[in-house]
């Protein structure tokens, strides 16, 4: 008997003995007959295991839809963002305007100096072989005046951007408010409870997080917050902290690297588990009265200019409103409220890309 | 061994064996689909609660860990969700969408060598009861599902789909990406090398 046939009365007489009839189909197999039968019974005894297990959702099964709908929450507010009118996602003030405010400035200044410093010095060497050193002193004279004129000249000709100075200044400082009356721009989270918004959708975002510790097994735990969503917390050498043990309340501090993996760059221990003792004095973190779990934006928050802000102070930023904000509250990354992108992510915490996801069928 | 598999369905509702499954059937499952893709929480709540058993079930049976499975079927959803967009739902059951995102994801947690090292197979078998009759049992459910994981990753998938998830032939050949014969012979394969770590398992015992 061929291998393809052997697969095929094998296949029968598994259908068959789900049907009470293998009887029928081994009649058509000859020496085959016996190992036919060994293997549609063990098929048979394959399903009856399958049948005393429970297929139901079990209660862990049950918690984790709080995961799946809060990723749920995360598309439809990436969705609603995306969608938004581009209008009202531009600030006032493009930062590339900023951008090229100073880099007009400070172009033709420097080339300007280092024509006075290069063309003096090359001047003067030339002026000394040319006519002797006792011209030389009122001939580099009349070149450098000459030189610093045209600097002046040059200078003078610069294009005014934005129409004053403020503006510029605003890069390192205060931003203005839109000229459409929306909100300004603010420079970290803390300046404005509100920005949670645009802070939720910015990719690989930080977050420092309290919950409490359960699953705890090697270099991972899981992070349950007074609203019941779970982040699976991953450490690693760096991690710098306590021991997360299970069932204490910690503060972690960390990455969103997709989904609700957490990685932690720090872990602080808040409470001991229920019956070992407090070592810990740490003040508890002021959480907003409806529990809300406390994303916190840190140093990326801060400027338009895209340059490194101070140290993360770790603390707890406002409560995350879930609720889209008002027209045109949602910035961009790169003005005010939005580091700029690293490209670590979707912004929405799904999707991390480790190659596990769905193929289009 | 083939740790991703890539696939179009191969299969379309003339060939399915579960022929009888009505038309109105296939129009619910279109609109919860849509409904899925306009990120309907709702949807979601019943595409969770009506498959998220059967997906835990078949990552459970595949690593053994309850805890770890249930993290992973929740991560099939969020994965799902993540490439909703993108599915084109052509009769071909939403389960079978994510018994292939369960694969996917399986595989990618079981190359993971920390993880692997954190979830030790200790776990086998979890809450399962001990067996008291070794040699008057053949398939004592723990010894099964041990000797099951020493399958082939596809001789693996063909066991669960075929009689622990109760998936037809051509269902299973459109989940893995391999034609109905294909499924057959792996089937055919499966359940010798089942058969062989089972009677070495009741040897070993009663030794």
């Amino acid at each position: 008997m061929t291998s393809d046939r052997f697969d095929e009365l094998l296949d029968r007489a598994i259908d068959a003995g789900a049907h009470g009839t293998a009887d029928d189909a081994l009649a058509r197999a000859n020496g085959d007959r016996r190992e036919l039968e060994d293997l549609a019974e063990l098929a048979q005894q394959l399903r009856a295991d399958a049948a005393r297990r429970s297929s139901g959702i079990t209660p862990g099964l049950a918690e984790n839809w709080a995961i799946v709908r809060a990723a749920v929450e995360r598309a439809q507010l990436a969705e609603r963002e995306a969608s938004a009118p581009l209008r009202e996602r531009r600030p006032a003030t493009p930062w590339w305007r900023r951008r090229v405010a100073l880099a007009s400035l400070s172009m033709p200044a420097g080339v300007a100096i280092a024509l006075i410093l290069a063309g003096s010095g090359g001047a003067a060497a030339a002026t000394i072989v040319a006519v002797g050193p006792e011209r030389t002193l009122s001939s580099v004279t009349e070149f450098s005046s000459a030189a610093v004129h045209r600097a002046a000249d040059s200078l003078g000709s610069l294009p005014v951007v934005g129409g004053d100075h403020q503006d510029d200044s605003s890069a390192g400082g205060t931003p203005k408010p839109p000229s459409d009356g929306s909100a300004p721009p603010t420079q970290s989270g803390e300046d404005a409870p509100g920005r949670a918004v645009a802070a939720t959708a910015q990719p690989q975002e930080d977050l420092t997080l309290e919950g409490v510790v359960s699953r705890a097994a090697g270099n991972t735990f899981t992070l349950t917050v007074d609203t019941g969503e779970k982040y699976k917390v991953n450490t690693d050498a760096s991690t710098t902290g306590d021991a997360a043990s299970e069932g204490a309340r910690v503060r972690v501090h960390g990455r969103l690297t997709g989904g609700r993996n957490l990685h932690a760059d720090d872990v602080r221990v808040v409470a001991a588990p229920p019956g070992a003792p407090d070592a810990t004095e740490t003040p508890s973190i002021p959480r907003p009265p409806d529990g809300t779990p406390v994303p916190t934006k840190t140093a990326n928050d801060n400027g338009s200019d895209h340059t490194p802000g101070p140290p993360a102070d770790h603390t707890p930023g406002p409560p995350a409103d879930r609720t889209p904000g008002p027209p045109g509250d949602h910035t961009p990354p790169g003005e005010g409220g939005g580091g700029p992108p690293n490209g670590r992510g979707n912004g929405n915490g799904i999707g991390n890309g480790n190659g596990g996801g769905p193929k289009k069928p | 061994m083939n740790e991703r598999i890539f696939l179009r369905p191969k299969t379309d509702r003339h060939h399915r064996q579960d022929g009888d499954r009505p038309r109105g059937d296939d129009a619910a499952e279109a609109e919860l689909v849509a409904r899925l893709q306009a990120l309907d929480e709702a949807a979601w709540e019943e595409a969770y609660q009506r498959h998220a058993g059967q997906v835990y079930r078949y990552i459970y049976f595949r690593l053994g860990d309850q805890h770890v499975a249930e993290d992973l079927a929740a991560d099939v959803f969020v994965k799902a969700l993540a490439g909703i967009k993108t599915y084109s739902w052509r009769g071909t059951p939403l389960l079978a969408w994510l018994y292939r995102i369960a694969h996917n994801v399986t595989a990618d947690y079981r190359s993971s060598a920390a993880r692997r090292a954190a979830h030790s197979a200790g776990d086998l078998g979890g809450d399962l009861p001990e067996r008291t009759d070794v040699l008057g049992e053949l398939v004592a459910r723990r010894d099964m599902l041990a000797a099951i994981r020493r399958l082939t990753d596809d001789q693996q998938q063909v066991i669960l789909l075929r009689f622990y998830q109760g998936l037809s032939n051509a269902e299973v050949a459109a989940i893995i990406g391999k034609p109905e014969g294909a499924v057959k012979a792996l089937q055919s394969r499966a359940l010798k090398s089942l058969r062989r770590f089972l009677t070495e398992e009741m040897v070993r015992r009663s030794a």
